[in-house]
């Protein structure tokens, strides 16, 4: 498997706040979704990726290169679409996609216009006057007009409307279609984001709680509903966030092959029911826990 | 990077032209003692223009851009060290015009370099500062800079006008005394110059700390 980023013990430390012992791959040809709650480290860690900030401490690596050795080469190769696309609001569409054009030898410009014109977006109009879904979807016809490699979004789809949202979610699959692309999306939220990542990562408090490739991680990871008392106490202590309704108990397992055999019988028996946890439930667990 | 030069070319230019009326107004008043007065302006200029260029920057569209630190600060010093070209061009001739016949030619002309060395390193230093803090941390010091200065120059253009003896005597005194010689100015313009160049190589490394 090829890694379109390496990170090891990656750590940026600042005034109250601390994101530290980051080790993770990013596949090339692949999704990779960044999940966490607010505050958690994830704008921070896809900006280190980005090169938008530098790290305390910790290596970093990009298409094998590190921004040290190959900046200018990296940042042609990588894209950061920020929550808010950072382009100059008093200029057009047209402008600022002749002033982007400067700086990228191959730049496509018929591939530029057909990308704004599938996303009704007119050239004449001041980026201050499109919406925050039609600003992505400009930075994203962007990064397919210069040949990006790598795009690395924060909070792409958060405040957009569902039409802008399917949008742009179909838009970060269409570019890591072709060879060798790949792409990091950091979302607070985990239900239109989780459907088009391939690989998922879940920081809490600055440290990286888990990351492994998003099927494998719900296979694992199951919500077991039981009546009160029907499990056996090392079962049941084994489920994270356990808790009681006015129907019964429910609870977190992260390892649901080693409990199967033993929740077998009580499925059948319908003292227990277990269901997929969804990256929903994993956040919830994983941040809230025991 | 030749749309960086065009899009915040405007910030450098523009103020050269508000600064060229006062240089003509200085040279139609024949203001031989009020010439160091205008040039301790520049300072203000390049300072606006720094503030001006920079208030509609986004640093985060240039670290996405395939550009280095180290040319963005090249690309930013030299839109900086071409508007102060202007200037030197302006405040030379204003010098050389409002001093012809007068004695004080070889006076205003040190003045006028001297400022200008002074002001490039403050364009300099502006931006070690913005990219060291980040611009809105800044933006007060540029603003109290602009302020103070413009204040200060206005203040004693109207003390020198009211007493017509173009500021206090001992002002004067010190432009009677015998002239610097003119070989200073090229010795002075260099050694600003190389420290605009080291600066420029302090402010390219403080971007790449990121410290924003």
């Amino acid at each position: 498997m090829t890694y379109a980023v390496q990170m090891k013990d990656l750590a940026k430390h600042y005034r109250g706040f601390r994101l530290g012992g980051i080790t993770m791959d990013v596949p090339a040809g692949c999704v990779t979704g960044i999940f966490g709650p607010n505050g958690a480290g994830k704008s921070t860690l896809v900006k280190l990726i980005a090169r938008h900030m530098a790290p305390t401490s910790g290596s970093l690596t990009v298409f094998g290169q590190r921004y040290e050795d190959s900046e200018r080469e990296l940042r042609r190769r990588v894209t950061f679409v920020a929550e808010e696309p950072p382009f100059y609001p008093d200029k057009t569409v047209g402008w600022t996609g002749r002033f982007l054009a400067d700086f990228y030898e191959d730049w496509d410009q018929r591939r530029f216009s057909d990308l704004l014109h599938e996303s009704r977006i007119d050239a004449d109009r001041e980026i201050k006057h499109l919406s925050r879904g039609q600003k992505t979807l400009f930075a994203l016809a962007a990064a397919f007009a210069h040949g990006a490699d790598l795009l690395v979004l924060d909070e792409p789809v958060n405040g957009l409307d569902v039409l802008h949202r399917r949008d742009v979610l179909r838009r970060i699959r269409e570019f890591v279609s072709d060879d060798g692309k790949a792409a990091v999306v950091s979302s607070h939220v985990t239900d239109a984001l989780g459907d088009i990542a391939d690989h998922v990562a879940f920081l809490r408090e600055g440290r990286l709680a888990l990351c492994e490739e998003r099927d494998a991680l719900l296979s694992r990871w199951k919500l077991v509903h039981f009546r009160k008392g029907a499990l056996p106490q090392d079962v049941a202590g084994a489920l994270l966030r356990v808790e009681e309704h006015a129907l019964g108990c429910s609870g977190y397992t992260d390892d649901f092959a080693a409990l199967r055999d033993r929740l077998e019988p009580l499925i059948a028996s319908g003292a227990v029911r277990v269901e997929n946890a969804g990256l929903d439930g994993v956040l919830v667990a994983l941040v809230r826990g025991n | 990077m030749r749309a960086l030069y065009k899009h915040h070319g405007p910030a450098f230019v523009a103020p050269v032209v508000n600064f060229l009326l006062i240089c003509m107004r200085t040279i139609d008043n024949r203001g031989v003692f009020l010439f160091p007065l205008v040039a301790l302006l520049l300072p203000a200029w390049i300072t606006a223009s720094v503030a001006w260029s920079e208030k509609g920057e986004s640093e985060a569209l240039l670290r996405s851009l395939p550009l280095t630190d180290r040319e963005v600060a090249r690309s930013k010093f030299g839109l900086a060290l071409t508007g102060m070209i202007l200037y030197w061009l302006l405040i030379t001739a204003t010098a050389v015009f409002v001093s012809l016949g007068t004695g004080h030619l070889a006076a205003n002309i040190i003045c006028a370099n001297a400022v200008w060395s002074a002001t490039l390193l403050l364009a300099g230093l502006w931006y070690v500062g913005i990219w060291s803090v980040g611009f809105h941390r800044i933006v007060p010091a540029l603003i109290a800079f602009i302020a103070v200065d413009v204040a200060a120059t206005t203040a004693l253009m109207a003390a020198a006008k009211a007493t017509r003896v173009y500021y206090v005597a001992a002002f004067s005194e010190v432009w009677r005394a015998p002239a610097p010689a003119l070989w200073a100015v090229p010795v002075m313009l260099t050694v600003a110059l190389l420290a605009y160049r080291a600066l420029m190589g302090v402010a390219a490394r403080a971007r790449a700390k990121g410290v924003y």
